[in-house]
């Protein structure tokens, strides 16, 4: 950065500080936490919609997508939050092969509130966007 | 009461309060534990400042899926979100096909802790319910609980129009699983409500597998509530939207849910919809208290 900015013919510090006046870093910063929201919902809704007969061992591909995604994440203000979220997912994958049996049994049975689960899941990723975003 | 347009406070960053006297300031009233934001202390003082909090949706005991609540963590979970009061009946457990024994157990947590439980008792309609339910009334529980999916039958069946002959008679809230696992129960529910005029109805999970319909044939019923356990945040908006709020009550699903994330999803979803704190008082407490009185 400093040979950069020793170089800087283009005005490139310039350029960087007009980055932080429109989007300034906290700014910044939520939009990320708020772009790794949606994704975690993406995944888990994904997941729901694949909790049938056929595709339910591939809803648990989505949900260890999703798991793994979420120990990237190193947003120590939203620890709270991406720990629930990750303790509903391993509770949900300890108990893939129940869960999987459950479903071929009877698509409608709901093993282990699998749905409930998932949804109480994506509903804490629907509400820190709600209110990340109105911050 | 004035009225105050919270969302508009909420969102407009030109009125909110600087970020450092937020964080100086200390709200005068406890509020329940966590995922409530801080930056919105005033509003949630408002609202929670001496409200009765009941839950009408609640479950102890362990279901035949492994999950469960034991009563001493119910009672420290509760206090800790500052539930006031919850409605409780069993999960469904296995081993107990007519409930007898989980209901014994609820009447048990009711006995040691009055103040706090709303207890309901759970039927099977399937078998020999009708000396069950007469066990119960005799000891004093306040509603009954039915799963048509758990249990297999019909919301309009034959044989569990008899338990809301029951119920009506004698003037017990019923309150029915209209959740995963049903569809198109909105006839059903539009039988029910139209044989038993009286009868005290809770519709869990608020008919959200047929939100639309229901609320046509049952919206508008003196005696018919929607609660508002595991549904999702869009769900929610459009029941808060679609129904005047005195036909809507707080619900958690605990063991499945939690009561803060119900609470903070239920409160911070009804702020957006522009519900005034008066309005979410009473879907938090007030409109269900009305029935146990």
């Amino acid at each position: 950065m400093r040979v950069l900015e020793r170089l800087d013919t283009l005005g490139f510090s310039r350029f960087k500080g007009l980055i932080d006046i429109i989007m300034p870093k906290k700014e910044r910063r939520q939009s990320k936490i708020i772009i790794s929201y949606i994704r975690i919902h993406t995944q888990l809704n994904n997941a729901f919609n694949m909790l049938s007969k056929d595709r339910c061992r591939h809803a648990f591909e989505y949900l260890s997508l999703a798991k793994k995604f979420i120990r990237q994440l190193k947003f120590e203000e939203e620890k709270l939050y991406l720990n629930r979220i990750l303790k509903i997912l391993n509770e949900l994958l300890k108990n893939k092969e129940r869960i999987i049996a459950g479903i071929r049994k009877e698509e409608a049975s709901d093993p282990f509130h699998i749905k409930t689960f998932l949804l109480l899941a994506q509903n804490i990723c629907i509400l820190r966007i709600l209110k990340i975003n109105k911050d | 009461m004035a009225k105050v347009n919270f969302s508009k406070m909420f969102f407009d960053k030109g009125r909110l309060v600087e970020p450092d006297a937020i964080q100086n300031t200390k709200p005068r009233i406890r509020l329940p534990r966590i995922f409530f934001d801080r930056e919105n202390f005033e509003a949630y003082e408002t609202i929670f400042s001496n409200v009765m909090i009941i839950d009408a949706h609640t479950h102890i005991g362990r279901d035949r899926d492994g999950h469960g609540v034991d009563e001493h963590n119910f009672i420290r979970q509760m206090k800790m979100s500052h539930i006031n009061k919850a409605v409780v009946f069993p999960l469904n457990e296995p081993n107990d096909i007519n409930f007898s024994k989980s209901n014994d157990r609820v009447h048990n947590f009711y006995k040691n802790f009055p103040k706090y439980i709303i207890p309901f008792f759970r039927l099977n309609p399937g078998k020999k319910w009708k000396k069950e339910c007469q066990k119960r009334l005799l000891q004093g529980f306040m509603g009954i609980k039915l799963h048509p999916r758990s249990q297999d039958f019909g919301i309009a069946s034959r044989q569990v129009m008899k338990i809301y002959e029951k119920a009506e008679k004698n003037r017990l809230p019923v309150l029915i699983h209209t959740g995963f696992g049903l569809d198109n129960i909105a006839h059903d529910i539009k039988k029910v409500v139209d044989t038993f005029p009286k009868l005290r109805l809770i519709l869990g999970h608020s008919a959200f597998v047929d939100f639309e319909a229901t609320i046509k044939v049952a919206g508008k019923r003196d005696n018919v509530l929607f609660d508002t356990s595991t549904l999702r945040v869009f769900s929610l908006m459009n029941l808060l939207n679609s129904l005047d709020h005195t036909k809507i009550v707080f619900g958690s699903d605990v063991p499945y849910y939690d009561f803060d994330l119900a609470l903070e999803m239920l409160v911070d979803t009804a702020i957006i919809c522009n519900k005034n704190p008066n309005q979410i008082r009473a879907i938090l407490g007030g409109n269900i208290m009305k029935w146990f009185k």
